[in-house]
């Protein structure tokens, strides 16, 4: 049962030097590692024991990744920085008032107080099968992502077919930074790189993020972008606590339409459109839409059955456009 | 094992814990400090809520050992002696109280809101109550009675 | 701050009708008050149970030989040491403690671990070695009834997997119907629905060196655990203490003997050690015992004249595993539809049903709830095809005082007539309903329900109720009582029984309650019963107590004793309460008029006819003089009533509370979503005793049918709980609740105390469909499935559309 956490070792360096010691350490000894930073993600895994680690690596200890400031055009946002700092942020409402909005719908306050904006946007995939306790587990067979060999959800999926794993993306911050096309740092012990956002975003639940053995991502990099404006809806049966059953982020800049998805695929969606290539705003945002709902896909594994999930897809999309030609300020 | 050093309501515990135990077993278990509850064990009730560096937090999805170097208040804290905060006296008032259980709860979480912000709109009550389960009441009372709190503490901070 | 004392009758008392925050309050706002994990006991034992990840299976061997030889291991059960079945009904005791041979749900005990550590127990569950032979499992009503060579529990000799099948029939159906303007007829279906409390089940076992055992539990019914736990440790009853700490909320959760309590005290009784065990949130799901799911047909005659003149009904319950209070979930199911209107002919066929999922039980309602909402629906229906106002005619059609229903129940007090008129007023129903804008609704929907059976579970003549008082040499009154204080603030209602016969101050009383080895039997919070019957016990108690001090205040005054009248004969059957306690047959009633001629007030004790006093002390020290000791007691039994007809007792009660809501919504028609913007509820309690705590309960049941309504189900896969977790598992937030609005609603019963009636389940049920009933003025759909899902509301508005489509007049 969910109540005893299984032992593991603690560290929490105090610089990327100690931090790179710490990981080599581990990788020499073939020891399991997971990075925390709120904690409020891997814990409760954790306890499910659907994740079972040697040590935990706290990054709370890591100077300046909880800082947020204006550069230039730019916003940084440090990894670190907690949620509600996201949200309450002077700098943020200004800048980017759909962030805030969306960081603002994130589980609970109290979670919020603790949880960080990298741990949102890294926040693992969830299926009805795999969060569940251990106990629990075991009424099916083990799927894939409890190295088993068989997904609940998608019963033709094989061993050795590219994607074997629906576990669906649930992160509410990040169809908004992939809209502002945000990049993120990554630092690791074969250095630091910086990439697209969107890049980071695997498509097979299992192993869905683009990081190797050891990175973190230390910061955010958020372009202001001028006459831009976003909407985020959230599909949640209660106004709190829940994970996004579908999220809808909507852009409009300068007339053109973009639309970020979260909740319907292993990982978040992009549709751009411009609406020069298009006949007027109407086929354009038609058309959006059915990238979006092609690109969906809705398993059995939510409050909300599959079909209705996605059938609410065009009526944020148009909810989104509509608040925003209105001046609705999140 | 490790030592752990925790400040808890002002006054620094020094215990032998491993670095997997939460915080919320900490101090129930290490420190009989009962009064903050168990509900689910999981992040998904609210009823472990405690204050750290001032802001409301989850105990029982939090480890022990990250809450070391940190202010943490307990409901054992929020009473001075046995006069009690205005948010207890609100909601013993307001009969906001049924079987007590998230009772400490929203007792902490209250507490921030309102020495935060003395002058809450209904919709701030709403969301600082709304991770924390309550069966009993259905929430009404509790935001009357955080109402009231804001009334009470406005005249104290203000004469 | 609200007057919450406006709007009802002011009877002159002191404290009884008083806004009264609950007594311990502060000791739980404080973080002191201690529920059962909180009790620290000396070096106790951790108990963990391994629960079957299967929801059905034959264990053909069970190899604890290594978790036995782990360090710090003192004890390993399983099935095979415990002998005797047990449950909450004597006529259902089909549970074990431990599985034996058979698993008949998923998360089943099969066996247990006492160890020095959690840590240590949870590592000798994994080196236990269980061999399981799955088997094909029961998962549905259906399926159940179907024959099979396997049923759950073969010992009911039957060919499938029925566990009670009730039929009740009253006056002539065929006539009723045929009686009728309109005759509607619809099929429900609900899902399962969890209690939902914050405080997960625990129990810590104190043994002492003589093998006595003292249980403290997460318990609703400390009594039937006392006597289910010696029948099943084959020990005598006084060996066993059973105490209640506070208890983090209950709902019928906890109302059940159940076997985490027997495994730990088989355990202290084994090692001769302390223990102790809790419950993950997750065994919380697995345990259970919660509302029924449900699938009933009803069909449902109205005339205009004669109101409803016909109810039919065919109902699957399914019950899960195992029997619980599920017999009489079975009844209620049925008989709860006798009011709050009269229906002249009736017949209900309930098949309850065992399947291999976690255990239904009692919750909140118990088994009136899911046929409140087919009525109500129904009503509602009929009514719009007469056209006929569905809030007048419930208006005319709630039973009057003093009645008798079909199936022969006792109605007395109903005084919910004027709640609703005045709820009617309020909220300007007939300004609005059926006229407000496409996607704004208001709709209502009214209940009623018990104060406690009459009839006890367990055949004996036992009262319903004692309650033992005492005074200390101070003065200060000791309540003693088995009632149970599960947070509904049963220990502030009897101490408020105490203070307003004996003119005291609150704080001068003391409650022990819910200690078997301390407090006189109480059967246990559930059906309502506490209020209506401890509360007659303790104000019974108190008025014997007020007796010895007037006749120590008259020794010291030197003045005759008062002569008491003799109680005449009960008004009528209707209203047997009220009367002059026969003290020399040492028979005092329900509520008795215990006017004496005295006052007591003040800290005095007042001769009214000759204005002279003593204090209140000098009274107790002369009281003392003579047995040195001030005890009294007071009962409660409920009164011969009901029918003589099989199953004539259920539902049967001394009192029935009545209740009317007005909801107000706004459904959003493209994505489905319902809010519940206000709710408007009358709730007639007869009086209430206080105010504070009553609407406590009034907006606690809000929350609960709200949820019922729109969010809440369990969800099995196979027999495999799906969400057994309050994320998945959705009980609403704050930001759901809608604003509420209470309106005083009283009525006069001659036997509740000080004329009070129940206030904690009756007003859940009817919540329901008044949102129902809301949606259909909003939108124009009937919704019959719980949960009213949005993707449910989105499907009934596009089946609409299109029947709409087909009737439209072709154009040119």
């Amino acid at each position: 049962m969910s109540s005893l956490l299984e032992n593991f070792a603690y560290a929490r360096p105090t610089s990327f030097e100690q931090l790179n010691d710490i990981i080599a350490e581990c990788q020499k000894n073939n020891s399991h590692f997971a990075f925390s930073a709120g904690g409020t993600n891997l814990i409760p895994r954790l306890k499910t024991q659907s994740l079972k680690i040697d040590k935990m690596i706290s990054l709370k200890g890591l100077q300046g990744l909880n800082v947020i400031k204006k550069q230039d055009d730019r916003i940084i946002i440090g990894a670190l920085t907690s949620l509600n700092d996201v949200v309450t942020s002077a700098l943020i409402q200004e800048y980017l008032p759909a962030l805030a909005a969306a960081a603002h719908k994130v589980a609970s306050p109290q979670i919020r107080n603790c949880a960080t904006i990298g741990g949102n946007i890294m926040v693992d995939n969830r299926c009805i099968y795999i969060d569940q306790s251990s106990l629990n587990r075991k009424c099916h067979d083990p799927c894939f992502k409890a190295d088993g060999d068989v997904c609940h959800l998608v019963k033709s999926v094989k061993k050795g077919d590219d994607i074997l794993c629906q576990a669906r993306f649930v992160s509410d911050t990040a169809p908004v930074l992939l809209l502002l096309s945000a990049k993120i740092t990554i630092v690791g012990p074969h250095g630091c790189r910086k990439i697209d956002l969107s890049d980071l975003y695997l498509k097979d639940g299992i192993s869905s993020r683009n990081l190797q053995a050891g990175e973190i991502i230390t910061q955010l990099d958020v372009p202001i972008i001028k006459d831009c404006h976003i909407y985020y809806e959230k599909l949640a049966i209660r106004n709190a606590l829940d994970f996004p059953s579908l999220g809808v982020a909507v852009k409009l800049t300068n007339g053109d339409l973009s639309v970020a998805l979260t909740g319907l695929n292993t990982h978040p969606g992009i549709f751009m459109g411009k609406l020069a290539d298009y006949e007027n705003f109407d086929e354009m945002r038609a058309d959006i839409c059915a990238q979006a709902m092609r690109f969906a896909k809705s398993y059995q594994q939510d409050f909300f059955p599959r079909a209705y999930r996605k059938s609410m897809i065009p009526v944020f999309i148009t909810r989104g456009i509509a608040a925003i030609q209105k001046g609705d300020r999140q | 094992m490790n030592l752990l050093k925790l400040n808890i309501n002002g006054q620094d515990y020094v215990k032998a814990a491993p670095p997997s135990m939460t915080l919320l077993d900490f101090l129930r278990e290490e420190l009989s400090l009962t009064g903050t509850k168990n509900g689910c064990n999981s992040g998904e009730c609210g009823c472990c809520s405690v204050m750290i560096d001032g802001k409301p937090m989850l105990s029982c999805i939090m480890l022990a050992v990250e809450a070391e170097g940190r202010e943490i208040i307990t409901i054992e804290g929020i009473a001075d002696g046995n006069d009690l905060h205005p948010v207890q006296e609100a909601m013993v008032e307001l009969g906001a109280i049924q079987c007590g259980y998230c009772t400490p709860a929203m007792v902490i979480n209250g507490v921030h809101l309102l020495e935060n912000n003395d002058n809450p709109t209904d919709n701030e009550v709403k969301e600082c109550i709304s991770a924390t389960v309550c069966r009993c009441t259905g929430y009404t009372s509790i935001e009357k009675a955080m109402h009231h709190a804001a009334d009470k503490i406005r005249k104290r901070n203000h004469g | 701050m609200v007057d919450l004392t406006k709007g009802y009758p002011d009877k002159g008392y002191k404290i009884i009708g008083k806004p009264v925050p609950l007594i311990d309050s502060r000791a739980k706002v404080m973080g002191q008050a201690l529920y059962t994990d909180d009790i620290r006991l000396h070096n106790p034992l951790t108990i963990k149970i391994l629960r079957s990840p299967h929801p059905s299976a034959n264990i053909h061997a069970i190899d604890v030989s290594a978790a036995l030889k782990l360090k710090g291991v003192k004890g390993v059960l399983t099935g095979a040491d415990f002998k005797n079945t047990f449950g909450v009904l004597t006529i259902s005791k089909d549970e074990p403690a431990i599985a034996r041979d058979v698993v008949r749900y998923e998360g089943e005990p099969v066996a247990a671990v006492a160890a020095e550590t959690e840590e240590i127990a949870l590592e000798a569950l994994k080196l236990i070695k269980v061999d399981y032979e799955l088997t094909e499992g029961v998962f549905d009503s259906k399926t159940a009834l179907k024959p099979t060579d396997r049923p759950l529990h073969p010992e009911l000799g039957k060919e499938n997997n029925l566990h009670k099948k009730v039929v009740q029939e009253f006056g002539d159906r065929e006539k009723g119907f045929a009686e009728a303007d309109v005759v509607v007829e619809k099929r429900f279906r609900f899902a399962s629905i969890n209690h939902g409390f914050t405080e997960p089940h625990a129990t810590q076992v104190e043994i002492d060196n003589k093998g006595n055992i003292t249980v403290y539990s997460a318990t609703q019914v400390p009594h039937y655990l006392h006597m289910a736990m010696a029948e099943v440790l084959e020990i005598p009853q006084h060996n066993i203490r059973v105490v209640k700490p506070h208890l983090g909320g209950g709902f019928g959760g906890k109302s059940d003997p159940f076997p985490h309590e027997m495994i730990a005290a088989k355990f202290a009784l084994e090692l001769g050690r302390n223990v102790k065990i809790k419950f993950s949130r997750e065994e919380v799901f697995f345990s259970h015992h919660g509302r029924h799911q449900t699938d009933l047909t009803m069909k449902l005659g109205f005339s205009k004249e004669k109101g409803i003149t016909a109810i039919d009904l065919d109902t699957l319950i399914d019950g899960g595993a195992y029997g619980s209070f599920g017999i009489v979930t079975t009844y209620y199911n049925g008989v709860l539809l006798q009011g709050p209107y009269k229906v002249p002919n009736f017949r209900f066929h309930v098949n309850r049903l065992y399947t291999n999922k976690p255990m239904c039980g009692a919750m909140r309602g118990h088994g009136g709830v899911n046929p409140r909402f087919a009525s109500e629906v129904l009503l509602d229906m009929a009514c719009a095809e007469v056209g006929l106002d569905p809030a007048e005619t419930r208006l005319k059609m709630i039973h009057k005082e003093n009645t008798l229903t079909t199936n022969e129940f006792r109605v007395t007090s109903v005084g919910l007539q004027n709640g609703l008129k005045e709820a009617i007023r309020r909220t300007k129903w007939s300004e609005r309903h059926g006229k407000l804008p496409f996607g704004k609704g208001i709709g209502v929907a009214c209940g009623f329900f018990i104060s406690g059976s009459a009839l006890p579970i367990h055949w004996n003549k036992l009262p319903a109720s004692t309650v033992r008082m005492t005074i200390d040499h101070d003065g200060g009154v000791t309540v003693y009582s088995g009632a149970t204080d599960i947070g509904q603030g049963s220990d502030t209602m009897l101490a408020q029984m105490a203070a307003e016969v004996l003119g005291q101050p609150l704080g001068n009383i003391k409650i022990i309650s819910a200690d078997t080895r301390i407090t006189p039997v109480d059967l246990g919070s559930y059906s309502s019963r506490v209020t209506f019957m401890a509360g007659n016990a303790s104000r019974n108690a108190a008025i014997r107590m007020r007796k010895l001090l007037v006749e120590a205040s008259c020794v010291l005054l030197d003045i005759d004793p008062p002569v008491y009248d003799k109680p005449k004969a009960p008004d009528n059957y209707f209203r047997q309460g009220g009367r002059k306690p026969d003290f020399e047959q040492g028979f005092l009633g329900a509520n008795p008029d215990y006017a004496d001629g005295f006052t007591f007030e003040d800290g005095l004790i007042r001769c009214d006819s000759r204005n002279v006093s003593v204090t209140y002390l000098e009274a107790v020290e002369k009281a003392l003089e003579c047995d040195g000791i001030l005890q009294t007691s007071g009962t409660y039994r409920a009164p011969k009533l009901g029918g003589n007809f099989k199953g004539a007792g259920a539902g049967l009660s001394p009192s029935y509370s009545f209740t009317a809501f007005i909801v107000e919504v706004t459904v959003d028609p493209e994505t489905g979503f319902i809010k519940v913007d206000k709710a408007t509820c009358a709730h007639d309690c007869g009086f209430p005793l206080n105010p504070l705590a009553v609407n406590g309960q009034i907006e606690g049941c809000i929350h609960m049918g709200l949820g019922q309504a729109l969010m809440e189900e369990m969800v099995y896969d196979n027999g495999a709980t799906q969400n057994p977790s309050f994320l998945e598992y959705k009980i609403p937030s704050a930001f759901e609740q809608p604003e509420v609005d209470i309106v005083p609603t009283y009525s006069d019963d001659s036997e509740g105390p000080f004329g009070a009636k129940e206030a904690g389940e009756g007003i859940l049920a009817p919540i329901i469909p008044a949102i129902a009933n809301a949606v259909y003025d909003a939108v124009g759909i009937r919704l019959t499935q719980l949960p009213m899902r949005p993707d449910r509301v989105l499907t009934a508005l596009a089946k609409e559309a299109k029947e709409a489509q087909k009737k439209e007049p072709a154009h040119e």
